[in-house]
């Protein structure tokens, strides 16, 4: 026998506000987690946020069991904690096997819709697996509470222990000073393997990257498939970045302008960059006399939507016409 | 109360039929290995894997040697050891990864597997200590795994870039495995004092099943050692076709299509292909298609690394064309183990096969 939709409602309803924080959180994390939406849109920080003040609240609700010295605890609190980081290295291991599977699918997305961006772990999963870390065992402990107990025992909460949420606007104003004062980082990749290749000229991508406080305050870039036939360093694949006329033998069959290859070029940071922090931005080229190749990247960087809190930001790639990297800047 | 018994049988008939099931594909997969169907890495992984799951349906003793704490403590270190280099280690390593998983199977003996068992067979002092070691063992993850993943994001691109490799090389996805699968146990090992099994325990019977777990874990051991070696031993297997290809546009010479395969060991081994057209003119015999350093990467390697030796293209003032191309087969699992393979082609100017392959 199951119970009415409006029964579960109303059990759902009756819920203790440690559930029902926890429940907030989990759905944050898989926010976070989830490979759609494909971008936060500078958002990540405000998440970051919102997720540290669900996770104080949860903390003062539980009284910190999870964290607390052992001598302030007596042997029934040791045992129910111990069950609780029993129960959270479960659910540990499924949430990480759950967040390497969507880790996959994200790196197909990416592969398959083109889409660039620096190697390794993203923001955005750093932030879901340190938040799955610190908050589980006070999750599983605030789930359980209604069983056990533990917290209750210890009489009401005094008002005073509620002041530490005055962390989080804290927090958010001490980063919108320091955000843009933050130092910047350079990620410069040159991707082995590419198979992209042109009659008369030879190719090589480049991933330029530069961050804002390794990326948590924004970052401004491109992507670019550079070639070059003795003569020239050109780019290719964005029509924005016009082909200079006689590089390549068979150039009157292309599109004037070039091809349109957003995989190969695009003047963009990468989709996992702007997850916390916006950017506008504008590529340009410049080829001199000797056949050298600067590309540049202007752009406005943001820690948050609506470009709040703003700062410039400028890239320089220079390519030699024999396809030497001369200078990144 | 009797809806839950219910419940729990059905769960365990439905396990029970999904292991059976399994176990007929694994049986099925073997087979099919046998006759070519499937490769024979992917036959003996899941043979690994039926061995790893009766090892784990046998209740063990840790034995003298493994009930000392000592010995016990030594043995998490080198866990730690070989979960770290994983971590760091260009490439996949087998050996490494063999030794891990012998060290993972003594643990699981040294600790009796009691993180992992279910509730009903521990007693109350048991369950303690096991949920104990459940506390300490996420603490330590969390300091391991997230100062990983910090500092690797936050302290230049480049340690960005070397965690990106070390997870596309598979070293780092073990290393968290292996944390996941078996910190618990590591800290039951490590802090239990001596004879973590006690003495109140009853002795366990060495029945069928415990015997069946040791003839397939030493099998899982014997049979990468056989199937490396026949890599040297086994007599190589050649097969060549060759016809008259038609090449559009050459109307003065005459072309023909060279199709070779190599093969060297049986089931871990190699096989080298070389397909080619090449002509010839009565002046010189010359490559179509198919004689190029590209050409001489295509190989495939079951539980082997194959690397080229030589890979040359030339042609002789008599216009004889000659192509060579020679690669090593190494074992993954005994490094040691290695043979060399070579595909030639030798063709003169007026067609004569000299060499092939």
């Amino acid at each position: 026998m199951t119970a009415s939709p409006r029964t579960q409602l109303a059990r759902i309803s009756a819920w203790p506000t440690e559930r029902v924080v926890v429940v907030l959180i989990g759905l944050l994390w898989l926010l976070l987690v989830f490979p759609l939406p494909r971008s936060l849109g500078g958002s990540g920080m405000l998440v970051a946020v919102l997720l540290l003040t669900l996770d104080l609240v949860l903390g003062i609700l539980t009284r910190g069991l999870a964290f607390a010295p052992i001598w302030r605890l007596d042997e029934r609190l040791t045992v129910i904690r111990d069950q609780a980081y029993r129960s959270a290295f479960r659910i540990m291991r499924t949430a990480i096997v759950v967040m390497l599977v969507l880790g996959v699918v994200d790196s197909a997305l990416k592969s398959f819709s083109g889409q660039s961006g620096p190697d390794g772990v993203s923001l955005r999963f750093l932030l879901a697996f340190i938040e799955m870390l610190v908050v589980l065992p006070t999750a599983v402990v605030a789930w359980e509470q209604t069983a056990t107990r533990p917290s209750v025992e210890h009489g009401p909460l005094p008002p005073t222990a509620w002041i530490i949420l005055l962390l989080a606007p804290v927090l958010l104003v001490a980063w919108t000073a320091l955000a843009p004062s933050l130092p910047v980082r350079y990620v410069v990749t040159r991707p082995t393997g590419s198979s992209f290749d042109l009659t008369g000229a030879r190719c090589t991508q480049f991933l330029v990257v530069k961050e804002v406080g390794a990326g948590l305050a924004g970052a401004v870039g491109f992507h670019a498939e550079v070639c070059w036939n003795g003569e020239k360093a050109f780019v290719v694949g964005d029509p924005s970045l016009p082909l200079p006329s006689g590089v390549l033998p068979q150039q009157d069959l292309m599109p004037p302008g070039g091809l349109s290859e957003p995989e190969l070029t695009a003047c963009a940071p990468g989709v996992r960059e702007t997850d916390f922090g916006t950017v506008s931005q504008t590529c340009t080229q410049l080829i001199d006399a000797g056949g050298t190749l600067t590309l540049i990247a202007h752009g406005r960087v943001s820690p948050y939507p609506g470009g709040i809190a703003a700062r410039p930001l400028d890239i320089r790639l220079v390519v030699a016409r024999d396809g030497t990297l001369v200078a990144v800047e | 109360m009797t809806n839950r018994l219910a419940l729990a049988r059905l769960t365990n008939r439905i396990i029970e039929a999904l292991l059976g099931l399994t176990l007929l594909v694994v049986v099925a997969v073997i087979l099919m290995s046998f006759v070519g169907l499937v490769p024979a890495g992917l036959a003996y992984l899941l043979f690994v894997f039926v061995t790893v799951f009766t090892v784990r349906s046998v209740p063990v003793e840790p034995g003298a040697w493994l009930g000392l704490r000592i010995v016990r403590r030594a043995l998490v270190a080198l866990i730690a050891v070989i979960t770290v280099d994983l971590l760091f280690i260009n490439g996949f390593d087998i050996p490494t990864l063999i030794a891990l998983v012998l060290c993972d199977f003594a643990l699981g003996r040294a600790t009796r597997r009691v993180a992992g068992a279910p509730d009903e067979i521990l007693d109350e002092r048991q369950a303690i200590w096991r949920n104990r070691a459940y506390r300490f063992a996420y603490l330590i993850f969390a300091v391991a795994a997230g100062g990983v993943l910090l500092a690797s994001d936050f302290v230049s691109s480049d340690t960005r870039q070397w965690l990106a490799n070390s997870l596309q090389r598979g070293g780092a996805f073990i290393s968290l495995i292996q944390l996941l699968a078996f910190l618990p146990s590591m800290v039951i090992a490590w802090t239990e004092p001596d004879r973590i099994s006690g003495a109140d325990l009853p002795r366990l019977r060495n029945g069928l099943a415990a015997q069946l777990a040791g003839l397939l874990v030493a099998l899982c051991l014997v049979i990468p050692i056989v199937l490396s070696l026949s890599i040297v031993f086994a007599p190589m297997r050649i097969s060549r076709i060759t016809h008259p290809e038609t090449i559009p546009g050459t109307t003065a010479s005459s072309c023909m299509y060279f199709g070779a395969r190599e093969e060297v060991g049986v089931g871990f081994g190699a096989s080298v292909p070389l397909n080619a057209v090449a002509c010839w003119n009565g002046t010189t015999a010359y490559e179509s298609w198919g004689l190029n350093a590209s050409d001489c990467l295509i190989y495939a390697g079951d539980f082997a690394t194959v690397s080229t030796l030589e890979c040359r293209r030339s042609t002789q003032p008599d216009g004889t064309l000659r192509f060579t191309y020679r690669v090593r087969v190494q074992s993954m699992f005994l490094p040691f183990v290695t043979r060399d393979v070579a595909l030639n082609l030798a063709l003169t100017k007026n067609g004569k096969v000299l060499q092939f392959p």
